[in-house]
This record gives structure tokens, sequence and C-alpha cells, in this order.
């Protein structure tokens, strides 16, 4: 955990930083006297970068501490899972921007075809059922029951 | 009494009673299945209750807390493994019932007993939080900055191991809350040119993200590393092994009156939690038990003083939350949230202005803790088939319902842009030790805090004896300074 909380520590550090000069600048003009509309974001954002500094400096004492077998495990099932996540944080960026485009229902199958597949899941003609009948289900309830409209196809 | 009568007559309705039994339903499906946990049903079912009245879609997130929190005992019973943390010490004894062929003894006995510590905590709540709501009522600036300080300190609570990375991801949050309008200059400001965010930073897409998306994301590596799937123990049909006898009911019924009371007290203190009242009242139980030596092996008061115990914290969590507007954990926490969706805030205003309403959310709580017995044991044999369902299923259908419960709430693609932001936040924040409660804890008392300072400040034009000459104020930032210094040396002893 040490190098992982010198990585943090220096990452919130510097945007604790940058917060605390950019506060004040996303203010136009102030007539308070006293406290500003930009004293407590500053405030904050400085002990943001305090903190994260003293984060940092714990992380680089213990650094000798840290246990070479947890190391290692810590590591392979980052690098085994990270292309995974990876893939899903796209899968639901495609999904937002799809759904307007394809239509809520086209979207959604789509998007929980692949990301059935993302968690390991083989058992295609499940996969296939769910992917066919979530969908309209939530959509029926969405328009029918709730009354809520939800996108359609605006390529079609 | 005429605000009693409002309060049935409000709750009274079919939909209100549907809402809460369904809210029960969902509840304790999620909390049987191991890796979906309350907060995150809380946070995904409150979009659905956008466009219900909110008496309906309150009722329903009751019904799922309450639901949720007995829900973890399923599985711990059955397969050794806690649907929820709060029902790691029902596993302890309820797994060895179960190896005995005594699930369905288990099983039952964890229900009488849940539903027994609602209950209870149910009438404690309706009898202290009007009394403690008329003191709250004097509060002006000073005590709401004083209180919110107070309240900030919970961050020590809900940290974890690091205090440091706690009060950090504290920080956070009330930065983030910063986002949008200035309070009392209505001036935007932190929108960095986004013109969206000058209405701040979309509540629900925030709870989402950090709830739901980030603990999908991690449930991703849980995927990938366990493939193995989990043997469940079938309850067994012989009769006494399958029910609570009279004579095993009148042994464990001083266990649960001692037990439920415990889970009172700790969840009516901010910031302590379910899970620890039950390990209390485990022990407490082991202590005063006539056979002591049976704990761990099967004692059937071990789950009566568990169970009792974690679901009786969860009516006293609405003490402070109802009364004084601070969240006692992090479901209070969501709740708090559902509240203010819904145009309420909770705190000493909310009874002289809705005194109707406090009234029947409180009859409300009390009926879905009397239906919880019935739903509970009616849908008993439904309810461990949830056991079985896959996670490689659950999630993505999880990851649908969020993107399009943020998009019905939301009314835009902004919202859910903001939703799958803090769901990466939330990831990493994980994967680095941060604790995300704490990040939504600083979120929601940062307005308190900030305007409580501005607003005394200014009444007293930059004097500070404002906070220190009125007693109230003073109290709660002398236990504010106590608690903040026995929790850092808390926190130091134990590097040490």
């Amino acid at each position: 955990m040490a190098r992982v909380d010198i990585i943090a520590g220096a990452l919130l550090c510097v945007f604790g930083i940058v917060i605390y000069f950019a506060a004040p600048l996303t203010v136009g003009e102030y007539n308070e006297v006293g406290l500003t509309p930009w004293s407590f974001p500053s405030a904050l954002a400085a002990a943001i970068a305090v903190l994260s500094a003293l984060l940092c400096f714990n992380g680089w004492r213990n650094r000798n501490r840290e246990n070479s077998t947890e190391k290692a495990e810590e590591e392979g099932s980052r690098s085994a899972s990270t292309p995974h996540i990876i893939a899903a944080i796209v899968v639901m960026g495609l999904y937002i921007i799809g759904m307007p485009l394809f239509g809520y229902l086209l979207a959604t199958a789509a998007t929980l075809l692949v990301l059935s597949v993302i968690y390991g899941n083989r058992r295609w003609l499940g996969l296939f059922i769910v992917a066919a009948v979530s969908p309209p289900v939530l959509f029926f309830f969405f328009q029918e029951v709730m009354i809520i409209l939800l996108p359609e196809a605006s390529l079609f | 009494m005429d605000i009693i009568f409002t309060g049935f007559d409000q709750i009274f309705h079919l939909q209100n009673l549907l809402l809460m039994a369904g809210g029960l339903v969902i509840g304790i499906v999620i909390g049987a299945i191991p890796g979906l946990n309350v907060p995150l049903a809380v946070a995904l079912a409150l979009p659905f209750t956008y466009h219900m009245p909110p008496l309906a879609g309150l009722s329903m997130l009751i019904g799922i807390y309450k639901g949720g929190t007995h829900g973890g005992s399923i599985s711990a019973i059955l397969i050794n493994v806690p649907g929820a943390p709060a029902a790691a010490a029902t596993a302890i004894d309820g797994y060895a019932l179960a190896r005995q062929g005594k699930a369905g003894k288990a099983l039952k006995l964890s229900i009488y007993a849940s539903v027994f510590g609602e209950i209870l905590s149910d009438i404690a709540l309706i009898l202290a939080a009007a009394q403690l709501a008329k003191i709250a009522t004097t509060f002006g600036p000073a005590e709401f900055f004083a209180l919110g300080l107070f309240a900030l300190t919970i961050i020590g609570f809900v940290s974890g191991d690091s205090l440091i990375k706690g009060v950090i991801a504290g920080c956070m949050g009330l930065l983030l809350a910063t986002v949008g309008m200035d309070p009392l200059e209505s001036m935007p400001r932190m929108h960095f040119g986004f013109y969206e965010l000058t209405g701040g930073l979309h509540f629900i897409a925030m709870i989402i993200g950090l709830f739901a998306i980030s603990e999908a994301l991690i449930q991703i590596e849980n995927s990938l590393r366990t493939t193995a799937s989990r043997t469940v123990i079938e309850i067994s049909q012989k009769g006494d092994d399958n029910r609570v006898t009279w004579a095993e009911f009148k042994m464990v019924f001083p266990t649960m009156l001692r037990s439920a009371p415990l889970g009172i007290f700790i969840g009516a203190i901010p910031g302590i939690g379910s899970s620890i009242a039950a390990f209390l009242a485990y022990g407490m139980a082991k202590n005063m038990s006539k056979q002591p030596e049976m704990f761990g092996k099967g004692a059937l008061e071990g789950v009566a003083a568990a169970e009792s115990a974690n679901n009786g914290v969860c009516g006293a969590t609405f003490i402070p939350l109802l009364t004084l507007g601070i969240p006692g954990d992090v479901i209070t926490a969501i709740m708090l949230g559902a509240f203010m969706v819904h145009g309420l805030i909770p705190g000493p205003t909310l009874f002289t202005e809705q005194g109707g309403f406090v009234s029947a959310f409180m009859i409300g709580m009390l009926i879905t803790s009397c239906m919880h017995l019935f739903v509970a044991l009616i849908g008993l044999r439904g309810f461990i088939q949830a056991i079985k369902l896959k996670r490689s299923l659950l999630f993505p259908l999880v990851i649908v319902l969020c993107i399009t419960g943020t998009f019905v709430a939301g009314g835009g693609q902004f919202p859910i842009y903001v939703m799958l932001g803090m769901g990466i936040l939330g990831y990493l924040m994980t994967k680095f030790g941060f604790p995300i409660p704490p990040l939504l804890i600083g979120f929601i008392l940062s307005p308190m805090i900030e305007d409580g300072l501005r607003q005394a400040l200014l009444i007293s034009d930059g004097d500070l004896a404002i906070f220190y000459g009125r007693p109230i104020a003073m109290g709660f930032l002398v236990m504010t300074a106590a608690l903040v210094i026995w929790i850092t040396w808390k926190h130091l002893r134990t590097q040490r």
C-alpha cells in the first residue's frame, strides 16, 4: 500500500494546489465582507493538499515495510482485471452515447450482451435470453407504468 | 393527536402499502445476494422514487433498508457468507445450525429477532424524535455550524484503517458540494466553464456512481477471480428442525430484549453502525448465557442477539437524521438525499412545517416492520433461491438500471456523465484504499457547515464570540474537539 499512498498522495496534492489557486478564478466578483464565496473551497483545497502531502510522506516512510508477496499478488490481480474494467467503462460510455442514436431497446440489449461477456458469462443461451427480454420489460415499465419517455432511435 | 390521525390517513393507501411490501422483497433479495449490498440497493432504487409522491417513494426505500439489513442473514446462515457486513455475527451460529440440519430454524429465528428489533427501534424513534426536535428548533446558524462540525467526526468512525485517507475523502466531499451556486451570494462558482455544473452536482447521479457503478466495477475483479459456485445448504423437512418451538422462543426472548435496546442505542449515535451493534450484542449474549460454550456451535441465542441488534439499529438511525438533519451511517446519508430529492429537508423545521408527513413516515416505518414478518416468512423459499443468482448476469443489469435510473431522474445526458465519472472516482478510491462513505457525508454536511459559518459571522459582524458565547454551539464544539483528539489518539495507538 505504501507505493499506492505515494502515488495517490502526490496526485491529490497537485489537485489541491491547482484548486486552491483556481477556486477564486471561478467566481467573477464578490461583495461580501469577511468570508467570500471562494473562502470555503480554497480552505478545503489547502487542507486536501496538506493532508495528501502527509499521506505521501507516510507512504515514503513505510516503503520498505511492504510485504513482497502481497505486492506481487496485488499487482497480479490488478493487471488481470484492468482490461476488463476499462472495457466495461468504454461500453458504458458507448451506451450513453448510443442510446439516443439507436434507441433504448437496441442499445440496452447490445450493452447487456457485451457487459455479460466482460463479467465472464459464457452461457450463450441464457445470455441472449436476458439481453432479449430485459430491455422490453424495462421499456414497458418506464413508458407504461411510470409514464416516463425513454430515448427512441434517431438514426432510423 | 390530530397530527397522528393525519399521519394514519396519509400512510394508509394501497399504493404506499404495496410499495413497502415491494421494497421489503427487493431489500431481502438484494441483501441475500453476496456482493450486492444495502447502500447499492437504496441508491439504485432512489431514481425510481423520483416520480412518486414523497411518502410512497420513501416507504419503498424504508422497505429496502429494513429488508436488506435482514436479508444478509440468509446467505450468512446458508452459505456462511454474510450478504451484508452486519450479518457476519449471525453467520457464526447460524451456519453452525444449518450444518446440523437446522437451517429452517435459524432462518425463522433470524426473521423473528430482526422484526422484534425493528419494532422496538421504531417505537424508540417515535418517542425520542419529537422531544429532540423540540430542542433543535432553538438552533441558529452558530448551532448548525457547530452541529455540522460535530457530525463530521462520523468520518473518524467510517474511515476504516486509514484516518488520513478518510479525512481526505471527507474534504473531497465538502469540496464537491461547493460546485454550483454559492448559497449566500447566489453566484456560480467552481463550475470551470461547464454551464451544467452551475446547478451543482446531480445528487442521484453522484450516489449511483459512487455506490452502484463503483461496486459493479469492483465485482468484475471478483467475477474473474471466483468461478466456483457455492453450495447452499437445503432446508430440512423435519418439523422441529424447520421451526422455532415455543420453548425455544421463550428461551431466546430475554436475549432479544437485551440486544434490541443495545442496537437502538448504537443506532442513535451517528457513525457506529449495525455491524458493531451485532457483535457487541453477540458478545453480551455470550457473557450472560447459561451455556456460553454453545456459542459458535449453533446457539440460538447467538442468532437472536446478532439479528435483533443489527435490525434494532434501523429505526434509531433516523433519530439524528429526522431531528437534526445529520446522517448516522451511509444508508441514512443516501436516505437524506432521498428526502432532499423530494423537497423535504430533515431537521427541526420538518417537524414544525410537515408534522403530518413526519407522523405518517414514522407510522409507515412501524407498518413496514410488521409487514416484514409476513413478507419474510411467506417468501423465504424464494429468497433462498436468490443466493444462486449469478453475478455475471446480475451486474450488467445493475449497470443498465443505474444508467436508465439516472437518465430518468436527471432528465438528460449530463447527469449520466457525472454518474460515470463518480463511478470511476469511487472505483479508484476503493483501489487506492480511500473509503467512500466520508466523501458522501462531507458532501451532505457541506452546506450546513458553510452556510452556518458564514451566516453566523455575518450576524455577529465577524465576532467569533457567537460560537463560544452560546451554550449549545459551545457544547458541540467542545464535544467535536474531544472526539477529534480521541479518534486521532486511537488511530495513532493502533498504528503502533
